[in-house]
């Protein structure tokens, strides 16, 4: 029996807010009308006085559908907050229906001023796949003005597999979700708490169902601040996920566990492999003639991943009538398909691969104790090797053979199977492994002009940022040069030559180096030791005393860098950067200078390293910003030299 | 091709790039594809109707190209019916495949500016995209013109291998100019039609300082009808405001009332301007005609929001209320392109600002004048009447009189765009520094940091100011960070903090020295090679200010001072000896108009070379005294 039917395989809710029940607004408190500001948060452009959604999922088969009703309460501040919070957007599609909004806006003095129709207006983003997004721009908002509104919408699934989060950018004064269950359904709670606030419930039954009101008061607003962690990981969040369904006595399994929710998703992907017999072919065409294994498996990837054109999707589903062939002729298919397509072309050429199902760090960290499908949004392949496992990619261009793009590194993955699936963390690169190695020799002629030559080494992630950067070769080495004559300000770059190997991750450049004419002072030189690769700049300006929220880098990195200087008789060091060394928890910057006078020769040796890519707490912020002081101060220094 | 005078703000010249896709471009950027033969047909066959066709033939050389074209869109609004539209994709091996139904979408997006509009797309997806496809694409669109005019940017960043442009109009009054760099292009003409040709034409690559429009870019404009000059262009406009119901009692009220305790003319307008800037919100709505025609005043009043033109009308009639003559002026708002004065259209024009003539209120020379005109941009949240954004300086306005109308170019005012930076320090014998350092900001800068004072936390200000003085410093410690509005005419902001710096003074002890950063004002001269063209470098003036107490054993250096001046702005470096053995380094930068045309490069180059050459070299201090060496 297929129970395919009965869940959502959805498209991604795009909700801006989302909370409660329908028609009248609520009266306007003395409270809420004499708010002017709150305590601990100046400066905050609006509030949102209360959020509240009601979720009333569908009782299958007596119901046609569920429905989400929201009543959201927001007070202006300031100004700004004027422009910010005068407008909303409301996502919805053929699927998710919108069927109602309303709003109005009440000014300080009480007068209430309806939203009127003409100033709702419903974009349609796609009229093929039904997509909407309806604006909704309140009349005559001014400071101390407070705006209601309120939207409905239904679909026809018995899940509402999004997270209600409670928190805004803005202080919430109270954000609450009730969910509204059906008796023949289970379901699973799940929520995480940030912050201090208590995630509070009550129960309770009525003729709909039985209800479960989820709600925290006092809300802070969410810091936005540079490299943050994103911004579902700062704030609290809740779902039900239904765990099964009773129908005429029947108690069918949905997103129970992950075999259950394997399950669900198997016979759509059983479908679209069943279509495969193009795909094979190519596959065996692909590698002709390659003997060795991982040759062919890099083959087949390196033409799913650049010659299948990646469609954006937003989910692990696949369409139930696309097929692996039919991707393969139209030469486009989304995450998924691709990924799908992969493993058939590699069965072609019996290599088992598994699926992975992957979300992206930096869309927030999921927590796999919940089989929601939702956490996820794209597919990875895997695959068993000599006791150890080679992960393919085939959507990322710059991701070779076992390869992954730093925003899957360590982090939760399901190998999808709908009899065993397994929890897994992806493996995660070391600083070691993603390192800028390089050398530039310099030489001082008698006129005071600098010349000499260049070249770097990159490997894994700090070779995968620039890994196919253009798209031909020309245009590659163009943009390198212009990249090194930015760095190199008063020199003119030439002989830039790169070259890029997807396979070992690895990115080889070097260049010449000639010191523009009039840039030739004849008696003064001075040579920026840290450059190309910094100087370092101060990223984290905000003092740790005061920075709230967990930084958030890609990937750890190092950098080595040795730059000689040579210079002619008649010159002297007039200024030298000092040996020195700072090394902390989070990483290192280490300077190593040695003068030569008599061969008229200085080796400048650089070493910075970041060991990792999270600093959470207010001990690793600090170590990181005294890290990147450090490095900024040691990297300003230049070595002078001038003419006696 | 679709013109619209609701591109607000500064941020909100978008809807040009995207009026672009019409004319043969994907939507997406195509880095390197080749196009074989692309053929644009302009028809005009009555004041109503416009027969739009596009002819193209694009072959894929590269994994990018397949990327970048894999989807094509044609901009329909109100006024623009597709009539017809064909996608064909032939493989490698010479397979055709059509465009189907099912690859087909209409799409409606109103992103930058605009909050909701009745521009949308057509879109076509080619399935089976490879390296080596070519893809054939025809569009036949049908346009009811708003405007008797249009003009058409021969961009492209692929290589051109055959063009064809053909504008022919069966209307009286037909006129044409092709403008930019128009190397390869053969123009044909006869009475009622221009035709261009070119072969072999390489992609545009502009230089990223070089002004865009009929600078970087060639450029057919054309028009037709009677609005041969600008006079007549804005009597097109007078008489497409005046459908709308003006003179109404809530406004004249209003005004009253705003205006209460003013006294006099420039009180009253500065009241009204202050209340159009903050009190009603900038939302641009513009829906087919929309785009040109304001709201009406008295609904923009009810509402309370409104775009550049309704916000303008508004405020036209509140200051009229009043007994002050204003009049709309339709401007350019756009960083990188003008107005070209010698043909007079309205497709030329995307914003909508006020011009109120100089005797009807007090004015100073401070004030952004013009030609007898106050200019003031009610789209403008900070500031007074004095002070115009250098996005709307020095281009062209069209201000549309009660009769006829003239074309003025708007006002330059480079003290509005202001940054000074100070840092007043001792120095020790052993080189270190300590003191203070201090940032006022002035104009658009301040008005991005009152912006972020008013909306984020103080922690996060904090942030950005001290991350301004740690990318000046890096080697420095800084504390005691404050800032503040300051009450002026012109958003103003004060940063101040104290400042240490080690090794400020190093070097030989025979001869140490000083490297003194500053704000730059110009770009570096290397990045002025190859371009010759018109740039684009914003009005501004820029100065900062090192005064340095000096140890008694260093020599000071002798006073000296070099400048560099010519009609587009100024460097001069001072270096002179204050009291109490102070050496003072003074970089004054200043811009004084937006626009660099080619003849005046060498000037620019000059000013650039000055200000390089100026930070360079490092300030010796000749001598040390003997009583320090001991």
């Amino acid at each position: 029996m297929k129970y395919r039917n009965l869940i959502p395989f959805l498209c991604c809710l795009f909700f801006t807010t989302v909370a409660v029940n329908a028609v009248d607004f609520p009266p306007i408190t003395d409270t809420e009308r004499a708010l002017t500001e709150l305590p601990g948060q100046p400066g905050a452009p609006a509030v949102v006085l209360f959020e509240k959604a009601e979720v009333k999922l569908r009782d299958y088969p007596k119901e046609a559908s569920s429905f989400l009703k929201v009543w959201v309460r927001v007070k202006i501040l300031t100004e700004e907050g004027k422009s910010s919070y005068g407008e909303e957007e409301i996502n919805h599609s053929g699927y998710w229906r919108l069927k109602k909004v309303e709003g109005r806006t009440v000014l300080p003095d009480g007068q209430v001023i309806a939203l009127p129709e003409d100033a709702i207006f419903e974009e349609r983003r796609s009229r093929s796949l039904k997509r909407f997004v309806t604006k909704v721009v309140f009349p005559a908002v001014e400071v101390g003005a407070i705006l209601d509104y309120y939207y409905e919408i239904r679909w026809d699934d018995l899940a509402f597999l999004e997270p209600w989060v409670f928190h805004n950018r803005v202080p919430t004064l109270l954000s609450e979700i009730t969910y509204i269950k059906p008796n023949n359904m289970g379901l699973v709670p799940w929520g995480v708490q940030a912050g201090s606030q208590r995630m509070q419930s009550a129960s309770d039954k009525s003729t709909l169902g039985a209800s479960i009101r989820v709600w925290i008061e006092d809300l802070p607003a969410v810091p936005d601040e540079d490299f943050s962690w994103p911004f579902s990981d700062l704030a609290s969040r809740f779902m039900m996920v239904p765990k099964s369904v009773n129908v005429s006595g029947t108690s069918i399994p949905l997103m129970d566990s992950w075999r259950s929710t394997c399950e669900l998703y198997a016979d759509d992907y059983k479908d679209f492999q069943r279509k495969t017999r193009e795909s094979q072919k190519k596959a065996v065409e692909l590698t002709q003639g390659l003997a060795d294994r991982q040759a062919k498996i890099a083959a087949v990837h390196a033409f799913v991943r650049d010659e299948i054109q990646t469609l954006a999707s937003f989910s692990v589903s696949v369409s139930e009538e696309e097929r692996a062939d039919k991707v393969l002729k139209d030469r486009q298919g989304t995450q998924v398909e691709k990924a799908l397509l992969l493993q058939s072309m590699l069965e072609g050429i019996k290599v088992d691969a598994d699926i992975l199902w992957v979300a992206d760090r930096t869309d927030g960290l999921i927590d796999l104790k919940v089989a929601n499908p939702h956490w996820f949004d794209s597919l990875l392949l895997r695959i068993d090797d000599a006791g150890g496992h080679i992960y393919l990619d085939p959507n990322d261009r710059s991701s070779g053979y076992n390869h992954l793009p730093p925003y899957y590194e360590g982090t939760a993955a399901l190998v999808f199977d709908k009899k065993k699936p397994q929890e897994v963390t992806l493996p995660k690169s070391s600083h070691e492994d993603n390192a800028s190695r390089g050398k530039v020799d310099l030489v001082v002629d008698t006129d005071g002009r600098l010349s000499g030559a260049g070249e770097l080494v990159l490997t894994g992630q700090d070779a995968w940022r620039f890994l196919r950067w253009k798209d031909t070769p020309e245009e590659t080495v163009e943009a390198w040069q212009e990249r090194l004559e930015s760095k190199y300000e008063g020199f003119e770059v030439s002989e830039v030559k790169v070259t890029e190997d997807l396979v070992s991750q690895q990115l080889d450049l070097s260049w010449q180096l000639l010191q523009r004419e009039d840039e030739v002072l004849g008696d003064e030189v001075t040579v920026s030791p840290a450059v190309p690769l910094g100087p370092i700049t101060q990223l984290f300006s905000l003092p740790p005393e005061l920075r709230k929220t967990p930084v958030l880098l890609l990937f750890p990195s190092s950098e080595d860098l040795t730059t000689t200087v040579r210079w002619p008789e008649g010159w002297v060091v007039d200024l030298l950067p000092e040996s020195s060394e700072h090394s902390g928890p989070v990483g290192s910057i280490k300077w190593q200078v040695e003068v030569d006078e008599a061969a008229r020769q200085a080796t400048l040796q650089r070493h910075f390293e970041r060991t990792e890519r999270e600093f959470v707490g207010s001990d690793t912020y600090s170590a990181l910003r005294t890290l990147y002081a450090e490095g900024a101060k040691k990297d300003a220094v230049s070595l002078v030299l001038v003419s006696e | 091709m679709n013109r619209r005078f609701g591109v607000g703000r500064v941020r909100r010249a978008f809807l040009f790039s995207l009026s672009l896709v019409v004319w043969g471009t994907a939507a997406t950027v195509a880095p390197a594809a080749t196009v074989l033969e692309k053929r644009l047909g302009v028809d005009i066959q009555a004041p109503d109707r416009i027969l739009e066709t596009t002819v193209l033939r694009v072959r894929l050389d590269d994994v990018g190209d397949v990327e970048a074209w894999s989807q094509y869109a044609v901009s329909l609004d109100e006024n623009r019916e597709l009539q017809a539209v064909n996608g064909t994709v032939v493989s490698p091996t010479g397979k055709r495949k059509s465009v189907g139904r099912k690859q087909q979408d209409k799409v409606e997006y109103s992103g930058g500016s605009t909050t909701y509009g009745s521009m949308h797309y057509h879109t076509m997806d080619f399935p089976g995209l490879e390296v080596g496809s070519t893809l054939e694409i025809d569009v036949v669109v049908m346009v009811a013109p708003y405007l008797p005019a249009d003009q058409m940017v021969l961009w492209s960043d692929d290589d051109v291998q055959h063009l064809e442009v053909t504008v022919r109009s069966a209307l009286p009054g037909f006129r044409w100019r092709l403008e930019g760099p128009t190397d390869g292009l053969v123009e044909r003409s006869e009475p009622g039609m221009v035709h261009l040709t070119g072969r072999q034409l390489a992609a545009f690559d502009p230089e990223p300082l070089a002004a865009g429009g009929a600078a970087s870019y060639p450029t057919l404009r054309w028009a037709w009808g009677e609005a041969e000059s600008w006079s007549d262009v804005a009597a097109w406009y007078r008489d497409l405001l005046s459908s709308l119901p003006r003179d109404d009692a809530a406004i004249k009220a209003l005004a009253t009332e705003l205006t209460a305790g003013q006294e006099t003319p420039r009180q009253q307008l500065e009241a009204l301007v202050a209340y159009t800037r903050q009190k009603v919100r900038y939302v641009a709505v513009e829906v087919g005609i929309g785009g040109f025609l304001p709201s009406s005043p008295v609904e923009t009043l009810g509402r309370k929001w409104g775009d550049c033109k309704d916000k303008s009308l508004l405020l036209i009639d509140l200051l009229r209320a009043r007994g002050i003559e204003a009049y709309p002026a339709l401007a350019r708002l756009d960083e990188r392109a003008r107005v070209e004065a010698e043909f007079p259209s309205a497709a030329q024009f995307n914003h909508l600002i006020v011009a109120v003539p100089q005797d009807a209120v007090e004015v100073s020379d401070e004030d952004p004048l013009s030609e007898g005109f106050l200019f003031i941009d009610p789209t403008q949240t900070k500031g007074s009447a004095r002070y115009l954004h250098t996005a709307v300086q020095d281009q062209h306005a069209l201000v549309v009189l009660q009769q006829g109308g003239r074309l003025v170019p708007t006002p330059r005012r480079p003290q509005y765009e202001s940054i000074y930076l100070a840092f007043n320090m001792q120095v020790d014998a052993e080189g270190h520094a300590k003191g203070r350092g201090g940032l006022l900001l002035r104009g658009s800068s301040a008005t991005a940091f009152l912006y972020e004072m008013e909306n984020a936390p103080p922690e996060r200000v904090g942030e950005s100011a001290l991350g301004i003085f740690e990318n000046l410093l890096p080697s420095a410690r800084f504390s005691k960070i404050g800032w503040e509005a300051v009450d002026d005419e012109v958003p103003s902001v004060r940063i101040a903090l104290e400042v240490e710096v080690d090794n400020l003074l190093a070097g030989r002890r025979s001869s140490p020295s000083l490297q003194l950063v500053s704000l730059q004002s110009m770009p570096s001269p290397r990045k002025l090679e190859g371009i010759d063209t018109t740039l684009r470098h914003g009005i501004h003036q820029i100065r900062t200010v090192w005064t340095l107490e000096m140890p008694p054993e260093v020599c000071l250096p002798a006073a000296d001072e070099k400048t560099e001046e010519n009609s587009l702005g100024m460097f001069r470096q001072t270096l002179r000896q204050t009291g109490n053995h102070t050496l003072q380094v003074d970089r004054f930068g200043e811009m004084r108009q937006n626009f660099v045309d080619f003849e005046d490069f060498e000037d620019f180059k000059a000013l650039a070379l000055a200000e390089h050459r100026s930070q360079r070299r490092r300030i010796r201090l000749k001598c040390v005294q003997q009583s320090a060496d001991g």
